[in-house]
């Protein structure tokens, strides 16, 4: 893969992840995991994408997260030293992140490209409970007697995580907790325990990011108590990270109207805690973005793992293809293959042998021992014909590749039938099967394949029969030797005989019988090579068959599932790019 | 809630229906433990199981004269479920702390009346404080642990208990009102029992607001969305009740906290609560609550059967039958050809053996001569395996040494098998299948007995086809029908009689010629033809019998190989549909016997819910219920 601009990684990379979130939630068992995926496109997207583009460190984020009901909104206000945000009883009334920004600051920072991606900026003020991907940006007014927060940062009032409407927003809030450098938790008497925000607590802490939790709604004496009883029952297990951990009680009305003058008490250490955690804005930007990129580093592989159904299901249909391949390279070796006798070569057998007789003026003296062999001959064809068995008739080629390729279909088609409810991708395959052309097509491909194939494979059984006796005729020495050879046996032969007996009338006999007896061995010895030949091109013909026919046929098939624009072929994608992204992010990082 | 109750009914309605639903307990039972083909999902399966504990459980719950009512309280931790149960028992029976969670044990607040092996077998191994309050003796109210803090064993033992309720005191806080899980358990669980719905810390709720719904507004909003269109929803501050009993100096002692606190806010409604669990809830209510309770399971569990009812396959099953005809047809066409082309090695042996089995009616001189000319055509054939540089078959047989029908048709059969038909045989499943998918078969049913047929031992079949129909074949020649017949018996009788007719009279001939002495003739000149003369007509005879036969009763391999294949094809066709064809209707039969099953479980249900609806009890307790 080239090297992309870092624009253009970043943006790929919360693609695929997001692509990846958008699966996850169709299934109804991997909602946490979706949630794992979006923080890390929201972290890759409004974290370490900004940095890398060089945009600006300040101002920095404070994301006020946490239960329904907890005071988020209220706390929102403390550190805004405003009464801006809507805090009511009605839990879950915030439905999309608010921001709070000083009036006298600049509002470039919500400029960047794919800032807080598909959340779309509110021209208009709107109530918070407008539950739409937006985000709002309220510019309040400082109190100048007070201790201002807002000129190094942006305050962000966050949905909730606990009720039942919150899986639609969800989203919302860790497109902000990403975006944050730093986090106030905030969790109330009730919830400080409560599984849903606890987990949430634990993955913004895996995330790098720095956490100031804040328990409210106690009564006056149960502070102390009560964050200790925190500490030890759920922070004591969370990953490193936490900075503070401070106690806001239950605040009366007239404290809620005014929070930075009545509760001052309250609201100094909570500024203290977040604005420590802003000393320089480049540090601060800095280590927020280490954090994200060890969260990546890390997570990846179990950020991937949601795949792994699809990944079993990919795994299951490549078996089954890849059985249906042995299967059909099995049939045509033994309906085919193994019968097959290559009629070519026996008539290469017969023009080597033609070769081996003397030309020109020599042609008199084959022509001589052909005569002799007459009897031979005729003998030998007449006992062939008797003992040799008639041979079996084998099918030919072409109806066997149909039947055995037909047969392959059919098995992945009853798989597929078969196990159509287990999974999507099988589904998909059998609609593919059913009303789709899959069958048509594969049997397109096929016809296509095998029409190369036998052409491929006629040349090279003509190619194989010429070479033997072509061969020869290229290679003239070895040629004539061979000529002189066969030549000087059968007249070694034949007057070796008549020297040994003397002549006379047996002669008529023996020489004939010598001169077929050396012929014959001859011949037996030009079989031996012919037929090593057949054997190398029985041999030859399977790789062609792998090359040209099962092999295609079965890249093809396997990836069937993940072509045409399914989800598969996106899944393939992401699964493939998100590793080496992240590897490439994870360098840009430490050499940022 | 009722002003007047109607008089009670002269039999107690509930104890009645204990036998009924014993009953279907064990008929479900039986059901989900007995074997099946029709594959249950693991949902339905799990929901059934969940059915019949529930089933055996009311019917425990009402083989009594006075059945109890269990209210459960459920809701997030620090909600104040504990405070409210407290509150309600007027004195400290479960612990209440801003320690979360609080409660780790379920608490059973039951009368003393009750003895505890009454009680539920999951609620027995809970903390049970009894009272001594008549107004309560019907009663059990039990604190549950919360359902959504870190301490997941809290939630499993909240999951363990709430079956055994008949009513669920969902109670919710300003935070929690409608968080996820709790509502999702609500959702879940609202089919099977009556709902009524507390706002505790109404305090917290009435705080200034100038946005957003007041939660109690908010709750009957969600409430009304789900169907409950009236509700029974109590906004409490159990909280300030126990404070002001203890402030009293009562404390524990008080029997119920009937000292109304100071600055209660506006709607409190702990009072209406206490009086509603006290007083609304009489025997009527119980009945009809507990009668409701028992319809519903009975609803749900005709849903759950209805799911788990196998489809009828019938008509699918005979279209899928005549689909079949075609590719088992193909495939016994294609089956023959393979079989015959591993006998085409074997033409000789076959054609020599039907020539020897033709010709053993001759017999005598006839007989010897044609046993002589079989010998010296077919020698070749009978030599071949025992020439040992001769080419061999790469696959073929052994030859029979001699001739054996049934042995050959194996090793036939068995090479045929090794060569294609056992691939052809996995292949042809696979079609069958495809073919049934199309005409709508399930294949989780189908695909087992079909592959399993495809693995019987079809080279035995194929072996013992082979050599029936050889038999056949061999059978029709010799004993042949129609014309055939007269020209055999025909030629029969001649080669009987010719031969030796012949010999004789030129044997006579001979004798005649040399013993005839006569003037003329004194010394007769017997020559080397004479004597060889009887033999000559002999030989013509039998050669001309020879032709005649060759010509009239011809025996060639292609005339055999053509009459065994039509029959092999018809036998082999009659295999495979005899193997194949019945599959589909058996699977169906199987399915339809079992749908009848399940049927008959559903009508019994449905049976004993409406005798049950016939009889329900008019009390108001529909808005405990939402639609």
């Amino acid at each position: 893969m080239e090297p992309l601009s870092a624009r253009a990684l970043t943006g790929q990379l919360a693609d695929d992840l997001g692509w990846l979130e958008e699966h996850c939630r169709r299934q109804s068992d991997q909602a946490t995991a979706a949630v794992r995926l979006r923080l890390a496109a929201a972290l890759v997207r409004n974290c370490i994408g900004p940095a890398l583009d060089d945009q600006p460190a300040t101002p920095l984020h404070v994301a006020v997260l946490g239960g329904a009901g907890a005071g988020k909104s209220t706390v929102a206000n403390m550190l805004s030293g405003v009464p801006a945000a809507e805090a009511n009883p009605q839990a879950g009334f915030t439905r999309h992140p608010i921001a709070y920004a000083s009036v006298n600051g600049p509002l470039s920072w919500a400029g960047h490209l794919g800032f807080l991606g598909p959340l779309q900026r509110l021209a208009q003020p709107a109530p918070s409970s407008l539950d739409e991907d937006v985000y709002q940006v309220r510019r309040v007014p400082v109190d100048p007697t007070s201790y201002d927060l807002l000129k190094d940062f942006v305050v962000w009032d966050c949905p909730d995580m606990t009720t039942w409407a919150s899986a639609g927003y969800v989203p919302r809030l860790l497109e902000v907790a990403a975006l944050a450098d730093v986090i106030v938790f905030v969790a109330s008497d009730e919830r400080y325990n409560d599984e849903v925000p606890t987990q949430f607590l634990n993955l913004f802490l895996q995330a790098g990011k720095p956490v100031v939790v804040c328990l409210t709604k106690m009564g006056d004496g149960d502070a102390a108590p009560l964050i200790a009883h925190f500490q030890q029952e759920v922070l004591s297990r969370m990953p490193p990270g936490v900075v503070g951990c401070l106690a806001i009680p239950f605040l009366t009305p007239a404290q809620l109207a005014d929070p930075a003058r009545l509760a001052g008490r309250y609201r100094i250490p909570l500024l203290n805690q977040v604005a420590v955690l802003g000393g320089s804005p480049a540090a601060t930007r800095r280590r927020s973005v280490l954090g994200a990129d060890r969260f990546l580093v890390r997570g990846i592989g179990a950020l991937l793992s949601v795949a792994r159904k699809d990944l079993d299901a990919l795994e299951s249909w490549q078996m089954f293809v890849q059985t249906g391949r042995n299967e059909f390279v099995d049939r045509y070796h033994r309906e085919y293959l193994n019968s097959e006798k290559f009629r070519g070569f026996d008539e290469a057998l017969v023009r080597l042998m033609e070769l081996l007789e003397l030309p020109g003026v020599g042609r008199i003296l084959s022509g001589a021992l052909w005569v002799l062999r007459t009897p031979y001959r005729l003998l030998r064809g007449l006992a062939l014909k008797l003992l040799s068995r008639p041979e079996g008739l084998s099918r030919p080629e072409q109806p066997v590749l149909e039947d055995a390729f037909n047969g392959w279909i059919d098995l992945l088609r009853k798989e597929a039938a078969r196990r159509a409810d287990s999974h999507p991708l099988w589904a998909h395959v059998s609609q593919g099967f059913h009303s789709g052309n899959l069958a048509e097509q594969a049997r397109e491909r096929f016809q296509q394949s095998m029409r190369a194939f036998q052409s491929t494979e006629a040349e090279e059984i003509e190619r194989t029969a010429r070479d033997i006796y072509e061969q020869l005729e290229k290679n003239p020495v070895v040629l004539y030797s061979l000529r002189g050879g066969k030549f000087a046996l059968d007249i070694a032969a034949v007057a070796g005989s008549i020297a040994a007996g003397g002549i006379g009338y047996q002669d008529f006999i023996i020489a004939p019988l010598v001169a077929s007896l050396t012929h014959q061995l001859v011949e037996l010895l030009g079989w031996q090579v012919v037929d090593a030949q057949r054997e190398q091109t029985r041999h030859r013909q399977q790789e062609l068959l792998k090359q040209h026919l099962s092999g295609p046929m079965a890249d093809w098939l396997t990836k069937w599932p993940a072509t045409g624009g399914s989800s598969f072929e996106r899944l393939q994608l992401a699964l493939g790019r998100i590793p080496s992204a992240v590897q490439q992010l994870d360098a840009r990082v430490q050499s940022f | 809630m009722t002003d007047l109750p109607p008089p009670p009914p002269e039999a107690p309605l509930l104890r009645t229906l204990s036998p009924a639903l014993l009953g279907l307990e064990r008929g479900l039972r039986a059901w989900l433990d007995g074997p099946r083909r029709y594959p249950l999902s693991t949902m339905t399966r799990a929901a059934l199981e969940g059915v019949t504990v529930d089933l055996r459980r009311q019917a425990d719950a009402l083989e009594v004269d006075r059945p109890l009512l269990v209210v459960i309280l459920m809701g997030g931790t620090g909600v104040g479920k504990s405070s409210l149960l407290n509150a309600l028992a007027g004195g400290t029976i479960a612990r209440a702390s801003f320690t979360r969670p609080t409660t780790r044990d379920p608490v059973v607040y039951y009368h003393e009346s009750v003895k505890p092996d009454r009680l539920d077998s999951a609620l027995r191994h809970c903390r049970l404080v009894p009272h001594d309050r008549p107004s309560l003796a019907q009663k059990i109210l039990v604190d549950t642990p919360d359902l959504d803090s870190n301490d997941l064993s809290n939630r499993e033992k909240l999951l363990h208990v709430l079956p055994v309720a008949d009513v669920v005191l969902y109670v919710g806080s300003q935070e929690k009102y409608h968080d996820d899980i709790g509502w999702q358990l609500f959702l879940q669980q609202r089919r099977r029992r009556a709902f009524a719905f507390v706002m505790n810390k109404w305090d917290r709720c009435v705080h200034g607001a100038g946005s957003g719904m007041r939660p109690d507004e908010d709750l009957l909003r969600d409430l009304k969305a789900e169907g409950f269109e009236n509700p029974l929803l109590f906004r409490t501050c159990a909280q300030a009740w126990i404070d002001a009993a203890q402030a009293s100096g009562e404390g524990a002692a008080a029997p119920v906290a009937r000292l109304t606190p100071a600055n209660l806010p506006e709607g409190e409604q702990f009072a209406e609560l206490l009086q509603w669990l006290e007083m609304g809830l009489n025997r009527l209510e119980i009945e009809a609550i507990k009668a409701r309770g028992v319809g519903q399971l009975l609803q749900q569990m005709e849903e759950y059967l209805a799911a788990a009812s196998p489809p009828d396959l019938t008509e699918a099953a005979t279209r899928t039958r005549k689909a079949w005809a075609g590719p088992l047809a193909e495939e016994a066409a294609a089956t023959t050809e393979v079989l015959l082309n591993t006998l085409e090695p074997y033409q000789a042996e076959i054609e020599h053996h039907f020539t020897v089995e033709g010709q053993r009616r001759f017999r005598g001189i006839m007989g010897g001569y044609l046993h002589l000319i079989n010998r010296t055509k077919y020698v070749g054939a009978s030599l071949r395996d025992k020439v040992p540089f001769l080419p061999k078959p790469r696959d073929g047989a052994a030859a029979p040494a001699s001739w054996d029908a049934s042995r050959f048709a194996r090793a036939c059969s068995e090479i045929a098998a090794n060569r294609q038909l056992d691939a052809r045989g996995k292949a042809l499943a696979n079609r069958l299948l495809v073919e049934a998918d199309a005409q709508g078969f399930a294949l989780k049913v189908l695909a087992d007995p079909v592959e399993a047929a495809s693995k019987t031992d079809w080279r035995q079949r194929y072996a013992l086809a082979m050599s029936e129909v050889l038999h056949q074949v061999e059978k029709q020649r010799t004993e042949p029908t129609g014309p055939r017949r007269y020209v055999q018996a025909v030629l029969g009788f001649l080669a009987d009689w010719a031969p030796p007719v012949a010999l004789v009279c030129a044997i006579g001939y001979f004798l005649l010629k040399a013993f005839n002495v006569s003037q003329q003739n004194p010394a007769p000149q017997i020559g080397w033809l004479d004597l060889a003369l009887p033999l000559f007509v002999t030989l013509a005879i039998l050669v001309i019998l020879h032709v005649l036969i060759a010509l009239l009763l011809p025996l060639r391999w292609s005339q055999i190989r053509g009459e065994f294949k039509s029959r092999l094809e018809k036998r082999l066709q009659q295999e495979l549909e005899n193997v194949y064809g019945p599959v589909p209707e058996d699977v169906a039969a199987l399915l339809l016997a079992e749908r009848r099953q399940v049927e008959k479980l559903a009508g019994e249900t449905h049976e004993v819910a409406s005798w049950l609806h016939l009889r329900e009890q008019s009390a108001s307790v529909t808005g405990l219920y939402g639609k």
